[in-house]
């Protein structure tokens, strides 16, 4: 699916995404190398969607989160924001339309400048993009922290003085001081207990639908992604290997590795202890992929093809994206250099 | 539970434990009691500072102290009561009897010596094997837990490796002197998915293969359901719940146990709200007299607020913690 369907409609367009990192060595730090972490990546989210980008550590699926807010300049490819291509802006446009993205990341506390009270913080931004300050921007940060389920009264305290759920709904707000249209998030809700996941689960359900947010969505837990997503990208080692509608994914994945991905995922229900795929061997280092596709040495059907040639992205059914040689279409020519 | 008998590998009776504070002290764990069967997988599952692992830790004698002490209670393992054993005495169980496999395998590796070096030293330790007799073994077992050319990898440094291959090590280390009793805590934690599932797997078939007992400490209900015979829920200190695994979540007697798994089940099912069990988690020093879940729990009753509730013991040989299931019973 290289051209986005409701192109028109989207809020966010990533069109070949790519973020190499130069690897240094010797005595002079030269450039000898470079470990494409994020290779190729397109997807589209509709406003007032959510998107998941879904991997195993390494895959490259914060990188390509940080790449798209532009705090990694991108190696290749664009990302449009409201029709606007953020690739291209410098300077103080790019500082506005900064205010239109935001970000949440896994560790409220690392996000959060401990020696700021809680009222500061959420109001730091709103001084920063000169949008409110006094007290139109009391007012403002009350206002949000009833949004996001924090009593008015806590503005006044310090963030090692909240609970890890408490300390993620202040980090959410602080995002949402600015009225941004999109937010990354990464792994939101990954360190909390499982008690405390629901609720901060529920309230950014919440604040989707009545701020009407879009959302890209970084886990690496399928129930959560699952739940959230109105559509996926599976990602491993860089490459996004397939792309689809939440519910067709989960029901029928595709590619080999969404398959063991999905299969690997521990259930509730002890009956179901036998069925399971489990991938051998480790991911390999980004630094040094495998030539072809490069799952070929942990997937269950490699075939010949596999071992030399990256499979071209197909689209065997509608809406849906595959990278992978089981799809190709017509069957990828097996002439492969002798 | 049925009281102590000959089958089990592990009993633990009354284990209290309080962490000291400026202010006088805060219970961690009061009053835990369960048994461990022989060749029996157990889990212990709960949020974070439930008491899980300051539990686990107290078994193999591990407890920091101060600040934290055992106040009361009794750990025996194959008879042999371990709480008032020497210092000397625990160095020869730990390793010899009880296995030991952690979070993070780094933490149980020694950075400067190789993979062969270290799981060989534990042999030597507790056995009378020689250095060359030692790293034989240890190459077997390498090879035992899944490590591809386990030779070659015995003479290689922790860093070399990925963090699944490191975890691989730290069981063969774990397992090396065949214990009675593995005690896991969140094994799996640090790792993807994909390896999860491997590691999940390899730790069953040798566990199956060796008729070993474990202790499988976990925040994961997904992993217990796994991979447990039976399981123990923690909530503040308390064991509010024990039962088999295929019982206890088809059929949750506690409401915490009940809140956990609606949690979990809903956040895998589709659409509308995600059931939240409300409020936050306590921190220990912070319970009151009464049932430490009864500030989130939609059942209390008046009684729960002011006096904690008794375990009672069913008569198929589940175990709760809760007012409403001790009225019943």
């Amino acid at each position: 699916m290289r051209t986005g369907s409701g192109a028109e409609r989207a809020l966010l367009e990533v069109r070949g995404l790519s973020k190499h990192f130069p690897v240094r060595s010797g005595v002079f730090s030269r450039v000898t190398g470079s470990v494409r972490v994020v290779e190729d990546v397109s997807f589209s989210v509709g406003r007032g969607e959510t998107f998941a980008v879904v991997g195993e550590s390494g895959c490259g699926k914060t990188t390509a989160g940080r790449t798209i807010l532009r705090l990694y300049e991108p190696t290749a490819g664009s990302v449009v924001l409201g029709g606007i291509d953020l690739a291209a802006l410098r300077g103080e446009e790019l500082r506005k339309a900064r205010r239109g993205m935001q970000m949440v990341f896994q560790n409220p506390y690392g996000s959060l400048n401990p020696r700021m009270r809680v009222g500061e913080l959420l109001a730091e931004p709103l001084v920063a993009h000169g949008i409110a300050k006094g007290a139109g921007a009391v007012e403002r940060v009350a206002d949000m922290m009833g949004k996001v389920g924090l009593s008015a009264d806590l503005a006044g305290r310090y963030p090692h003085q909240f609970s890890g759920g408490q300390r993620q709904r202040v980090a959410i707000a602080r995002a949402l001081m600015c009225s941004p249209s999109l937010v990354v998030a990464d792994e939101p809700v990954s360190a909390l207990d499982v008690s405390i996941q629901s609720q901060i689960i529920n309230l950014l359900q919440d604040l989707r639908t009545e701020l009407g947010l879009t959302y890209v969505f970084i886990s690496h837990d399928l129930n959560v992604v699952r739940r959230i997503s109105d559509s996926v990208g599976v990602m491993y080692l860089g490459h996004m290997v397939e792309r689809s509608a939440t519910g067709p994914l989960f029901e029928r994945p595709l590619h080999p590795y969404t398959e063991a991905l999905l299969s690997a995922v521990p259930s509730l229900d002890p009956a179901r202890r036998k069925r399971r795929i489990i991938l051998s061997g480790d991911v390999p280092n980004p630094a040094s992929p495998p030539p072809g596709c490069v799952f070929h040495p942990r997937c269950p059907k490699a075939m010949d093809v596999c071992r030399s040639v990256a499979p071209a992205g197909s689209e065997p059914e509608p809406g849906r994206f595959v990278a992978c040689h089981l799809y190709q279409d017509p069957p990828a020519p097996v002439s492969a250099p002798l | 539970m049925s009281g102590t008998n000959d089958t089990n590998v592990l009993s633990v009776r009354g284990l209290s434990i309080r962490l000291a504070t400026r202010d006088g002290g805060a219970s961690v764990v009061d009053d835990a009691s369960f048994d461990v069967g022989r060749g029996e997988v157990f889990g212990i599952v709960g949020e974070s500072g439930c008491g899980k692992s300051v539990t686990a830790y107290a078994i193999a004698g591990l407890l920091p102290t101060p600040p934290l002490r055992v106040e009361a209670g009794s750990v025996r393992l194959g008879g042999r009561e371990l709480l008032s054993a020497s210092p000397a005495e625990m160095r020869s169980v730990r390793g010899k009897d009880i296995g030991m496999i952690f979070q993070e395998p780094m933490t149980a590796l020694d950075p400067l010596y190789t993979i062969g070096e270290q799981i060989a030293e534990s042999l030597e330790f507790h056995s009378s094997l020689d250095k060359r007799a030692a790293m034989e073994k240890a190459i077997a077992m390498l090879g035992r837990v899944g490590i591809p050319e386990p030779r070659r990898i015995a003479a290689e440094y922790p860093h070399r490796l990925s963090g699944g291959m490191l975890q691989r090590v730290v069981i063969a280390m774990a397992m090396i002197n065949e214990p009675a009793l593995l005690i896991a805590d969140e094994p799996t934690t640090a790792l993807d998915v994909t390896i999860q599932a491997q590691i999940l797997a390899l730790m069953n078939d040798l566990v199956g293969a060796n008729g070993m007992s474990m202790v499988l400490i976990t925040h994961d209900l997904g992993v217990v359901a796994e991979t447990c015979d039976r399981v123990a829920v923690f909530y503040g200190g308390h064991l509010v719940e024990s039962a088999p695994v295929d019982r206890i979540f088809a059929e949750p007697l506690h409401p915490y146990t009940d809140g956990l798994r609606r949690s979990v089940e809903s956040i895998g099912g589709a659409g509308g709200k995600l059931y939240a069990i409300p409020g936050s988690v306590p921190s220990a020093g912070r319970f009151g007299p009464g049932c430490r879940f009864h500030d989130r729990c939609g059942a209390r009753v008046a009684r729960c607020g002011i006096e904690a509730p008794p375990t009672t013991v069913l008569p198929d040989g589940r175990t709760v913690r809760c007012w409403l299931r001790g009225e019943e019973a």
